[in-house]
């Protein structure tokens, strides 16, 4: 049995004329402890489907299951963290972690909520920040705070819309690496939007596209077949890696090309830009 | 290590003129401390020189066209009178006070006060026989100037005006005789002498026109010469008030004093006593006894009194501010809740729209009369009402003077100004971001959690923006309603004003126009830093 399944899930906004379906017929299996990594292009309806994985829309048509129970709402075990972030502005950094965690962890005492709040600021490397409120945080920052509050839920399921889109490579590569760690250690399950092919690639077990919309639908997976714990040094040279790279890349290539009906030479010739490179600069500059 | 304390000191000042809404003053501060002193200078001259010039020119303007226009309750005042009658009432209230507080001196202090009392109206009373004289001086050098064989005309054309009405009343009489003369005679026809007289009325309504434009020219003369005379009137007039004051003082401090009062009806009462033991028939021992008794009541009662002092502009302005807060209380605690009702529920807000459509329109004198029936039907006998007597026995408020005069302008003051909060919070709370629902449904918040931790701060700053006007518009309403129903404050000043049309009310009613607008202003600025304390977004808050 599947942790986390869409059976023909489709999404539909509006109403009458102007209804337009986002997504349509999606099936999705995720099983218990996998990290799933969802690409597609911007506007095709990736946070849509997050918002249905997280229980915030219902499907038009279709079901959307966890452990084999119908999602109805919303809830703190299927944690999701907003692509727009989503902190409420009167509140600083400490206490917006500090409602979710008064939430979820009703039992804990003052001094174990203090303590765990401060371990997933700390994470995130937003400690000097904690009495900010969120507008006079740069764009990072309210990331990674909106981050921390995700992760301080300890959901059983973490649901990341671009987590990572507004950082820096080095905060970006050091995140990366915390996330894996809870995932690997706590026994998390994980979807996580992305742009970034190399992300999807060092952390996730599989990488599902999403068409263009409308009328979105999953595409088949492609199956990351690399051990964990992955070394972003090392991952590199590994052959399948390269492999998939480039079948991800040419694979979202066409699909744009598709849309656009263009008819160009598909076979660009991709710059050899690979995590190496980011590494290299890490151990000679100081940042 | 200095030097960071002074910066420290001057962003704390630069905080707290960007709070209360004072950034005119912010390139101040920065010069005083010298920073960028160019650039701090230039904002000065465009921001704090510009206006305060433009200030004045306003007020030359005032001055010099306020005279030309000319009412039945005199000229337009000046800003010099407005500013005279402020100091006027400043007086006033000052002497009340005084009053007040020497009516209720007691044994050392009173003796204390009563010498210097005594000194001053010495000195006083020297001056005030000056002034006497000079004002008999000068009535006597002006009764003198003012013959009109000594008055002297500067523009020389006083004696043209007169040989010109001159020449033309004779003229006219000179051929209303030659013409009567020929009527009777047949020389002239009726119907001519009839257009005759015709013409002449025209030449009556050009003389008297001549005539008046004289007088015109002879009281600018009278009342240039008048004003030493006026001035020495005034200077004497100020010394007899305050001689007059002091000895209302030294009546207040000796006779009138409340504790000499009590202290003499006490040495009566003694006397009575002393009586009461001498006395042995049945029927007086009666009356004694009964008369010891009205002595003792009528002592607890005088050591009750209090000065009843006259209605001063500071005890109105008082008494307005407390009528709208308590007004501007009730709005919100209405407002608030209703609107984040309607905010929440589609339902409420369907049920609550037409009383809304329908009363935030309906004008504030309306109100009014409907409150001051329905208030007056719940106070039948105020003076005896618990709920007057447990104000009256606060002591600060107490003082106030709580009547349902005060209840039913609190009440006009609410219901006009419950609209714009009632409104405001019920738009904070339904334009809530839908982002902010989301976080909440995520973390499955309870209601009272999404209500005290989501719903009530994110729509915070519409509730205050939403207050600001309400407070605006019920100090507006108040001294609206203060003057239509003659409830005490300072709308009834104005109207007294009005009502009373002496020389100096004209300037007490735009002195009052001042007082008000100042105290609207430093409501608004008590909002501005409530409004910018809630707002999480750090922008700035219109002005
Ligand atoms: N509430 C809504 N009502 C109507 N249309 C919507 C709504 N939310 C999203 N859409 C539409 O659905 C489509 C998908 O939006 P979505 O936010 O899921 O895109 P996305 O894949 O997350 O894009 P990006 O990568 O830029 O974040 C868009 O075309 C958008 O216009
Ligand atoms: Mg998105």
């Amino acid at each position: 049995m599947s942790f986390l399944s869409l059976e023909n899930a489709s999404v539909s906004f509006g109403a009458g004329n102007s209804k337009i379906k986002i997504l349509s017929d999606l099936n999705l299996e995720v099983k218990e402890n996998e990290f799933v990594a969802i690409i597609g292009f911007s506007g095709s309806g990736k946070s849509t489907l997050m918002s249905l994985l997280a229980g915030l829309i219902l499907p038009n048509s279709g079901s959307i299951k966890m452990k084999g129970k119908t999602v109805k709402e919303p809830g703190p075990e299927r944690g999701m963290m907003f692509q727009n972030y989503s902190l409420l502005p009167w509140l600083s950094v400490y206490q917006n972690i500090e409602l979710a965690v008064h939430q979820v962890f009703p039992h804990f005492s003052k001094i174990e909520k203090e303590n765990h709040i401060l371990h997933y600021l700390e994470m995130v490397n937003l400690l000097p920040a904690k009495g900010k409120k969120p507008h006079e945080l740069s764009g990072g920052m309210k990331q990674r705070a909106s981050l921390a509050r995700t992760l301080a839920m300890k959901p059983e399921i973490l649901l990341l819309d671009e987590p990572l889109s507004a950082l820096d490579a080095l905060t970006r590569a050091n995140i990366q690496d915390e996330i894996m760690r809870i995932w690997q250690e706590d026994k998390r399950t994980v979807v996580m939007i992305t742009n970034d092919v190399d992300e999807a690639l060092l952390m996730a077990d599989r990488i599902i596209p999403l068409t263009i919309g409308p009328e979105a639908t999953l595409n088949d997976p492609f199956i990351v077949d690399i051990d964990h714990p992955r070394d972003r040094t090392t991952i590199n040279a590994n052959r399948n890696y390269k492999k998939l790279k480039v079948n991800v890349t040419n694979f979202l290539i066409n699909m744009n090309l598709e849309a656009k009906k263009l008819n160009l030479n598909p076979h660009i010739p991709m710059p050899e830009l690979t995590p190496d490179h980011l590494n290299h600069s890490r151990s000679n500059r100081t940042f | 290590m200095s030097e960071k304390r002074s910066d420290q000191i001057k962003y704390s000042i630069l905080k707290f003129l960007d709070v209360t809404g004072f950034t005119v003053l912010d390139p101040v501060i920065r010069l005083i401390f010298r920073e960028e002193t160019d650039k701090q200078c230039k904002a000065i001259g465009k921001f704090l020189v510009v206006p305060i010039l433009f200030l004045f020119f306003c007020l030359t303007m005032w001055w010099k066209i306020a005279p030309q226009h000319k009412t039945k309750s005199g000229e337009v005042p000046t800003p010099d009178k407005v500013w005279n009658s402020a100091k006027i009432n400043h007086t006033f209230d000052y002497r009340e006070t005084t009053k007040s507080e020497d009516f209720i001196a007691r044994s050392e202090s009173r003796k204390e006060i009563l010498k210097q009392v005594q000194a001053q109206i010495v000195s006083i009373r020297s001056e005030a026989e000056q002034a006497k004289n000079q004002v008999l001086l000068m009535e006597e050098k002006f009764k003198n100037d003012f013959l009109p064989s000594k008055l002297e005309v500067p523009n020389t054309n006083l004696s043209n005006y007169l040989t010109e009405v001159n020449i033309l009343s004779n003229r006219r009489k000179e051929e209303l005789n030659v013409l009567k003369a020929e009527v009777m005679n047949g020389k002239t026809t009726k119907k001519e002498f009839v257009h005759f007289l015709e013409e002449q009325d025209k030449l009556v309504d050009q003389e008297k026109k001549i005539l008046k434009e004289l007088r015109s020219v002879i009281s600018e003369i009278r009342s240039q010469k008048f004003k030493p005379l006026e001035k020495a009137r005034s200077v004497y007039n100020n010394l007899a008030n305050e001689l007059q004051f002091l000895k209302k003082r030294e009546e207040f401090l000796t006779k009138s004093n409340r504790s000499v009062r009590v202290q003499e009806a006490n040495d009566k009462l003694q006397l009575s006593i002393e009586d009461l033991e001498l006395a042995t028939t049945e029927k007086d021992i009666y009356l004694r006894a009964k008369k010891v008794i009205r002595q003792k009541e009528s002592i607890a009662r005088l050591e009750g009194q209090q000065y009843a002092s006259a209605v001063t502009v500071y005890k109105q302005i008082k008494r307005s501010i407390f009528t709208v807060l308590c007004g501007f209380l009730m709005a919100a605690i209405i407002a608030i809740p209703l609107g984040i009702m309607c905010g929440l529920n589609k339902v409420v807000m369907a049920c609550l729209t037409p009383f809304i459509s329908v009363f935030k329109p309906v004008s504030p004198v309306v109100w009014l009369l409907i409150f001051q029936i329905i208030v007056g039907a719940f106070f039948p006998d105020p003076e005896t009402h618990p709920f007057f007597l447990f104000f009256s026995s606060i002591p600060y408020i107490g003082s106030l003077n709580i009547n349902p005069a005060l209840v039913f302008s609190a009440c006009t003051v609410a219901i006009c100004a419950v609209w714009p909060a009632l409104v405001n919070t019920a738009l904070g709370v339904s334009s809530i971001d839908k982002d902010h629902i989301n976080v909440a449904r995520v973390l499955r918040l309870g209601f009272k959690d999404r209500l005290f931790k989501i719903i009530i701060p994110s729509s915070l700053p519409y509730v205050f923006a939403g207050l600001r006007i309400s407070l605006g518009v019920g100090w507006m309403v108040l001294i609206a309603a203060e003057a239509l129903s003659s409830s005490d404050g300072l709308g009834k000043f104005v109207w007294d004003e009005y009502q009373n049309g002496s020389s100096y009310s004209f300037a007490n009613i735009i002195y009052a126009c001042f007082v008000v607008g100042i105290i609207g202003f430093c409501l608004d600025r008590i909002m501005i830093v409530l409004q910018r304390i809630v707002s999480f977004d750090g922008g700035t808050t219109s002005v």
